[in-house]
């Protein structure tokens, strides 16, 4: 203790014998910061491969059904496409209204592993096209699958990651706007699957399920597939 | 003299703390989104407001350790006490920080939806919360003290209390790593993170440990008290010119018994501004000079030299056989003294 030498006075020029001591600490600090940020930021999981194109517009041309999530049937037989708004929601009325209608819409395109979400920026046009009817929806049988409830939007592509605890404020904000509930899965083989989920009758999946959102859940239902997608009709969630 | 050094000189010191610590949180910014940039290329990219929110969440935690670590390693190595005297910036940049990474996340987690943003964040359908909740109650704590962190509101409210106010840091460090196990570390499989937040636990547990123990040992050396209960301080030639001993009195007092040339005086240890330790500071200007932000006392009579205003306890010294003794009640804040000299026959 008693190897004295000035202190260090915020009001003082600095002690010559202190100045390596301050510039260390700096060093060290720099060092620290620097070291912590590149380790967390290279630990930070995959989230997969998704994207959300903004920069081009796309125009799909397909009939637009609700039953009971807005979606696209394009003229080409490939997946439903799901039709969302600008924001945390479903489409606006504009294109509700157009149900049951051949149209053209423009918008950006979401995609994840083929599934894909049309965020419609402007009302689409009407066109008088025939198309091919739907085909018969496919029944699976009753399934209960561990996954996690997501939604259609963040997790196709508009933030990465848009799944897990950290996400699930905003996933439970765009379900409760209207954007589509679903789970993916990876199967034995190695196969991702993505089910849209409804209540057993077919409507909208139900509040009670919101908070269970982004949760490690089982999901108990009936599995069918129509216009490219699975669809779950739950009938329990367990957490 | 004093009075112009603190209101002026000491600025281009804080101006350039403060360049240096925002240097640094922009350092971290960039590596950490820089480093997620060339990792995580498309279409496996993380979205950039995430990125964002994540480095500025990270840099919080760090910021709020080294805020924790600062105490201690200060006490347990005396040269770096220059550490303490901005700790207040680094405590607002702190504040700043994690702010700024909650307002991200009301905005892009809680906006653009139908619902308000700060509610959508903060509360689950059921009503319930969630580890944002725990940030959020962290972050408040945080605010708290930033907001009060001007001197007035120490000299309104008593570096006491204000203290007392401080030590609720340590509560908001167990709401932001409860935060952080009970949000992102169910969603990030990385061994890396749990690992982080257990070395920097364990590493401020024995800092803070470690500093307590020493501190509690040295007050533990009981002076020899004489028959009307005046206390021994040793071997006062032992004291170097323009320095102080501390010596904790039996009823768990500090003085510090400072010597300028052959004359001794005691003040408390405790520096009227928030607390620091008076008795590790020097005589400068010739006064005793507290070695937390350089606040000065009068050695004879505990008062700072005009204009300023502030008074400390004094206490009485006197010789009695060659020994240096000092009266262990205090004399009411601001008490002039007659300093002692040192007894003939040590050596200086
Ligand atoms: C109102 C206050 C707060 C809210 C709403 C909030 C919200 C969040 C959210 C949503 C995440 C997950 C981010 C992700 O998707 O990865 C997160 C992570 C984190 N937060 Fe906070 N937080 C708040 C306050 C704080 C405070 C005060 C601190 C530290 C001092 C902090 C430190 C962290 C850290 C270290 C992480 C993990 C790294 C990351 O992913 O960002 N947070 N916070
Ligand atoms: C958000 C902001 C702040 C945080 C997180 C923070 C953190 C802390 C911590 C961790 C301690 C206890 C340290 C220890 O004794 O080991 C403390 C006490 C203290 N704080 Fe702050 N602080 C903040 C703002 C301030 C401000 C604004 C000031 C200045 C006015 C300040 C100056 C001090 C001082 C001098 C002590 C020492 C008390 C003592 O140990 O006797 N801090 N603060
Ligand atoms: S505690 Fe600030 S000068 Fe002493």
């Amino acid at each position: 203790m008693s190897e004295r030498e000035p202190i260090y006075v915020l009001y003082r020029p600095l002690p010559a014998t202190l100045l390596t001591l301050v510039l260390a600490a700096v060093g060290a600090l720099a060092g620290l910061l620097a070291g912590t940020a590149a380790a967390t930021a290279l630990a930070q999981r995959d989230p997969g491969p998704a994207v959300w194109d903004t920069s081009n517009t796309a125009t799909l041309t397909g009939i637009i059904v609700a039953d009971p999530y807005p979606m696209l049937l394009p003229a080409d037989g490939s997946p439903g496409v799901i039709l969302m708004g600008v924001g945390k929601g479903g489409p606006p009325q504009s294109v509700l209204s157009m149900a049951g209608q051949t149209v053209e819409a423009t918008g950006y395109i979401l995609e994840r592993d083929g599934m894909r979400v049309l965020e419609v920026d402007s009302p689409p046009t009407e066109l008088s096209l025939p198309l091919p009817n739907r085909a018969a929806p496919v029944d699976h049988g009753t399934h209960a699958i561990a996954a996690e409830i997501l939604d259609t939007k963040c997790y196709l592509g508009a933030m990465k990651p848009g799944d897990g605890q950290g996400h699930k404020a905003c996933a439970i904000l765009c379900v409760a706007g209207g954007v589509p509930p679903m789970i993916a899965w990876t199967d034995d083989t190695g196969k991702n699957h993505y089910a849209l989920l409804t209540a057993p009758d077919g409507s909208p999946m139900p509040e009670q399920y919101h908070g269970l959102i982004a949760e490690p859940v089982k999901i108990e239902g009936r599995l069918t597939s129509r216009d490219g997608w699975l669809w779950m009709a739950i009938t329990n969630v367990a957490h | 003299m004093s009075a112009r050094y603190r209101a002026v000189s000491w600025m281009p010191h804080k101006v350039r703390y403060d360049l240096v610590l925002g240097s640094l949180c922009v350092l971290f910014v960039a590596v950490f989104v820089g480093v997620s940039f060339v990792v995580n290329q498309p279409p496996n990219d993380i979205s950039p407001p995430i990125l964002i929110l994540r480095a500025l969440g990270t840099l919080a935690i760090v910021l709020l350790h080294v805020v924790l670590a600062i105490g201690p390693i200060a006490r347990l190595w005396p040269r770096t006490t220059f550490l303490l005297a901005n700790r207040r910036h680094l405590g607002v940049t702190l504040f700043l920080v994690a702010g700024l990474h909650a307002l991200i996340v009301y905005g892009f987690y809680g906006g653009f939806g139908v619902q308000n943003p700060i509610l959508a964040v903060l509360v689950r359908p059921d009503g319930g919360v969630g580890f944002e909740f725990l940030g959020f109650l962290a972050l408040l704590i945080l605010l708290m003290m930033a907001a009060t962190s001007h001197d007035f509101w120490l000299a309104f409210l008593g570096h006491r209390v204000w203290k007392a106010m401080h030590m609720t840091v340590y509560v908001a460090y167990v709401l932001v790593i409860a935060h952080v196990v009970m949000g992102v570390l169910k969603d990030e499989k990385s061994l890396l993170y749990p690992a982080l937040l257990a070395f920097g636990a364990v590493t401020l547990g024995a800092l803070h440990l470690t500093a307590g123990i020493r501190e509690r040992r040295r007050d533990a050396t009981t002076p020899t008290t004489a028959d009307d209960g005046w206390v021994d301080i040793g071997d006062a030639s032992d004291i170097p010119d323009k320095r102080a001993r501390v010596v904790c009195l039996g009823n768990g007092e500090r003085v510090a018994i400072f010597r300028d040339g052959a004359a001794l005086s005691a003040l408390s240890n405790v520096c009227a501004h928030q607390g620091g330790p008076l008795g590790e500071g020097e005589i400068m200007d010739g006064c005793a000079t507290c070695p937390w932000h350089g606040y000065q006392y009068e050695t004879h009579n505990g008062q700072s030299p005009p204009p300023f205003t502030e008074k400390i306890p004094t206490y009485e010294l006197r010789v009695r056989g060659g020994r240096v003794e000092v009266n262990p009640s205090a004399n009411a804040p601001g008490t002039p003294t007659t300093p002692v000299t040192i007894p003939e026959g040590t050596n200086t």
